[in-house]
């Protein structure tokens, strides 16, 4: 397994995703600045956002220390987290 | 730059007490039927700068209040030293109501009427009364103006994830300064608010703007639901870009804002009537959202983005700042700042934020933006309902 070192921001303490400063591919090792690393499980593309640790079903994605969005589903530590497994809290709530 | 340049700018002032950063002198059309006759004065007089755009009638009257609004708005910027309205004469934006309401601002303002001698006779005494119009603007004098003068308004467009980590929050220092040397500072964009506006509700400086700005952000979501049903609203190239909700690009959004208090809100196209910050009830569609802040009195706009883009505003110089490398790349022809330094480990977000403050400084004494050398500069006037 080919393992390089790729750079990634986490923005806040309370973040649960880092975004990626460059593309990874599965396998590699994900070096986040401002967090713990993690290995990703996917291809992830530079700027998209790698989960850091599990986020489960139904509970808040955090970027900036905010609430992004909720996990469709869980998400295990290395996942590409995006569209396919994140809602906006702020669209399905209105009457 | 001088220790003067920082905190002072030469500039046109005008006689209501604003201070232009350029001297134009425009050519404002008031429906879609007129342009014709806009782009042919503007053909014979390079030197105007025309407005043309599809809006001023076959709208209800709130959207034809609202197009009179942005078009006399767009006659009183500072940036602008005479207007020649150009109308059709039968359409909802009357023609000679905008030039009235530009008239009470102090500036010199001539309309025609289309329908009263056809466009070929309509353009030519439209370029006499342009070249006289050119003729005595650039007899314009300059004068030293302090920074409270400067009305800034901020803009974001093709946002990528990177937007908010390094041009956005570079902005917002930029934003911060501005604010120290008592300038208006416009956050725009109530789209771009949602879900972060309970954070723009804690920096309201009263309880009544804090409910202004929840009131926008509502107003705005219901209309969202409306258009979007469950689909993101997000733009293909946000997504590409990895934005994933509305609420992680609203949060990097709004770091343009910087950190000071939110001292009011105020309508589209409306002059705001506070220093400091302030919030712009817009859409998110960039080139209306620059028109309103344009027609509120913004004589300068910094403008991110992540993915992209050359727009222009006209008679207001557009600074663009671009979040990453690889876009200043493909396009350093259309972008002045590169915010991507600070992801590449090159400067700081605090340096970047300092250079973006100089560069509207500079911009402010006539220093010319990429959007302006590119003759770029477009227009559109938001609307709340759809055409009939």
């Amino acid at each position: 397994m080919i393992v390089t070192m790729v750079n990634a921001l986490k923005l806040n303490e309370r973040d649960n995703v880092a975004v990626l400063l460059k593309d990874a591919g599965a396998g590699e090792e994900v070096v986040v600045q401002g967090g713990k690393g993690v290995r990703a499980l996917e291809p992830v593309k530079a700027g998209h956002k790698v989960a850091v640790k599990q986020i489960d079903a139904g509970t808040p994605v955090f970027r900036y220390g905010e609430e992004i969005g909720a996990a469709t589903e869980t998400i295990a530590p290395g996942t590409w987290v995006h569209t396919h497994n994140v809602r906006s809290q702020r669209m399905g709530d209105l009457e | 730059m001088t220790e003067r340049g920082q905190t002072a700018f030469d500039g046109y002032p005008r006689s209501n007490g604003s201070v232009g950063v350029r001297n134009h002198v425009l050519v404002l059309s008031t429906v879609g039927c007129a342009n014709g006759a806009v782009t042919r004065i503007a053909r014979e007089v390079p030197g105007v700068v025309p407005i043309t755009h599809s809006g001023g009638c076959g709208t209800g009257m709130l959207d034809a209040r609202l197009a009179v609004r942005t078009l006399a708005g767009m006659g009183t910027n500072p940036n602008v030293h005479s207007v020649l309205v150009i109308g059709l004469g039968c359409e909802a934006a009357m023609p000679a109501l905008v030039a009235m309401m530009i008239a009470e601002s102090g500036k010199p303002v001539e309309h025609l009427i289309v329908q009263e001698r056809g466009v070929a006779a309509t353009a030519a005494m439209g370029v006499e009364i342009a070249r006289g119009m050119l003729e005595e603007s650039a007899r314009a004098e300059k004068a030293e103006a302090g920074l409270s003068s400067l009305v800034v308004g901020l803009e974001c467009g093709g946002s990528d994830a990177f937007s908010g980590v390094s041009a956005n929050p570079a902005v917002g220092v930029a934003a911060d300064m501005l604010v120290e040397h008592g300038a208006t500072v416009i956050l725009s964009e109530t789209t771009e608010m949602i879900g972060a506006d309970h954070i723009l509700a804690g920096r309201a400086k009263t309880p009544q703007v804090a409910d202004d700005v929840l009131r926008i952000v509502k107003q705005t979501e219901v209309v969202a639901r409306q258009l979007f049903g469950d689909e993101r609203i997000l733009a293909p190239g946000n997504i590409e870009g990895g934005l994933t909700t509305i609420e992680e690009k609203s949060l990097g959004c709004i770091c343009k804002g910087g950190s000071s208090p939110i001292n009011e809100v105020i309508d589209y196209a409306e002059q705001p009537t506070q220093k400091g910050l302030v919030v712009m009830d817009t859409p998110g569609y960039d080139i209306e959202s620059d028109t309103g802040m344009a027609a509120g009195g913004a004589q300068i706009i910094v403008f991110t983005t992540g993915r992209g883009t050359p727009a222009g505003c006209p008679g207001v110089p557009v600074i663009k700042v671009v979040s990453n490398s690889a876009t200043f790349g493909r396009m350093g022809d259309d972008i002045d700042i590169n915010a991507g330094r600070i992801l590449d480990g090159d400067a700081s977000v605090e340096e970047v934020g300092r250079e973006i403050f100089r560069c509207v400084v500079e911009t402010a004494n006539g220093a010319e933006t990429k959007a302006e050398r590119n003759g770029e500069c477009q227009f559109g006037i938001m609307k709340r309902f759809q055409s009939f």
